[in-house]
């Protein structure tokens, strides 16, 4: 959890079922991501000023 | 048989320039030429008689030209790695080989920085984002997501608690509570470090180094020239290197770094164990950085660092004293740090260290860490051949 200036935000290591470890946000608003949590990515559209999408992963449902 | 470098070159001279928040008026060349002149003086070694330059500054990719041309030295022999705070301890390696090659004779290792008065200067230019592009839409503000991310997978495999991490800048200010100029020395509890406002998980502010100005410079010569020298000589007796990656996503594992490989490979160059080292100098841009070094390095066993660091351990008084200037989490933290691990273990070979000398110091082991616990280089020092 990163205290950013305007609020915390999670910053993830995801290692991917197909075999690689990336860097990613969090869904806005979760409460904790714990270590070993299963998550699901989606692509959200670049934010204000940025030129890439971000890649975000929420909780996966059951 | 012994390895060739083992102790063929020597530390002659060492020094720091004006450290701490050097004021508007100075810049980082003021203090490589500070630190330059210091260091020389020491060696009794005169500058014109350098004719192997090294030097890394954040933000200048011609370093050892802007130095060499302040300076006033142009050498024969130039060496300008850039790999993160590690650089300077793998600049006494590379003048090592340098020096036992013939391919210069006296090596000046330097660094300056005002990065604390560069902050408030007005107009001033931000260093270019150290954020590989690829990790940039997660918003990681670095350096410290990505020591923190390694810190939680460390807590979360073996347990280390957010008091152990807090152990480390305890003992880091006891040590500077001893040393005259270190640039915090108000006294802190475990308690404080964990009440400090949060970074980033599980670090705050108290986890984190500092941010100052300053400067530092080392001379290096062959073992068997400038034996006239003043000062008696530091013998290098092992050196190894290694890095692993350069964004914390890339780390292959997070709890063990490339410090097993440079450690494992400067221990067999001096023929040495850990249990041979009386102090350590392991770079604590973080807390969570000696914790992984001591278990990097081979002083505890994977897992075991918090535990290691409990109960004043690494402090003065300690069965193994750590970072006894006070570290870059108190002493010191000028953008890179490094260089001024070496100084510090080579003060306290020489006896040079004043209230925070530890008693009998022959063989002191310094360690530089870089990028996002990516580059490591390990030196072993030692008043004996």
């Amino acid at each position: 959890l990163v205290a950013g200036r305007e609020a915390a935000y999670h910053v993830l290591l995801v290692d991917l079922d197909e075999g690689f470890r990336v860097m990613a946000s969090a869904e806005d608003g979760a409460e904790d991501y714990p270590i070993g949590l299963r998550v699901v990515g989606r692509f959200d559209a670049p934010e204000d000023g940025a030129s890439e999408p971000r890649l975000v992963f929420a909780k996966e449902s059951d | 048989m012994a390895h060739a470098l083992r102790g063929a070159a020597v530390i002659r001279g060492v020094a720091e320039s004006q450290l701490g928040e050097v004021g508007p008026d100075r810049f980082a060349l003021d203090l490589v030429g500070e630190a330059a002149v210091a260091a020389l003086a020491d060696a009794g070694i005169a500058k014109g008689e350098v004719d192997g330059l090294f030097s890394a500054v954040v933000g200048r990719g011609m370093a050892n030209l802007d130095v060499g041309e302040y300076l006033g030295i142009a050498p024969r022999y130039t060496d300008g790695t850039m790999i993160g705070g590690s650089s300077f301890v793998s600049h006494a390696y590379h003048a090592a080989l340098a020096l036992h090659s013939g391919a210069c004779d006296v090596a000046l290792i330097v660094y300056g920085s005002t990065q604390r008065t560069d902050m408030r200067r007005p107009g001033r230019m931000p260093y270019p984002p150290e954020v590989p592009n690829y990790e940039a839409p997660a918003r990681p503000v670095h350096p410290v997501t990505g020591y923190a991310l390694a810190a939680s997978r460390h807590m979360h495999e073996f347990g280390t608690t957010r008091e152990q991490l807090a152990e480390v800048a305890v003992a880091a200010r006891r040590w500077a509570q001893l040393n005259p100029k270190a640039f915090k020395r108000d006294p802190l509890t475990i308690e404080d470090v964990l009440a400090a406002r949060p970074v980033a998980t599980p670090f705050t502010t108290l986890d984190c180094c500092l941010v100052t100005d300053g400067g530092g410079a080392i001379v290096m010569t062959r073992a068997d020239t400038h034996t006239d020298s003043p000062k008696a000589p530091v013998y290098l007796l092992g050196a190894g290197e290694a890095h692993s990656h350069r964004s914390i996503s890339q780390m292959p594992d997070l709890t063990t770094t490339a410090a097993r490989e440079s450690g494992a490979r400067a221990f067999a160059m001096a023929g040495l164990s850990p249990s041979d080292i009386d102090v350590a100098q392991l770079y604590d841009a973080f807390t969570i950085n000696p914790i992984l070094f001591l278990e990097d390095l081979g002083f505890c066993a994977k897992g075991e660092g918090g535990a290691f660091v409990e109960g004043g351990r690494i402090a003065p008084g300690g069965a193994l004293p750590v970072n006894t200037n006070g570290g870059g989490l108190s002493f010191c933290h000028p953008g890179m740090y490094g260089i001024f691990a070496l100084i510090e273990a080579v003060r306290q070979i020489r006896g040079e260290a004043g209230d925070r000398q530890v008693a009998g110091v022959t063989t002191a082991l310094a360690h530089g860490n870089g990028g996002q616990l990516s580059s490591q280089v390990t030196a072993i020092l030692s008043g004996e051949r």
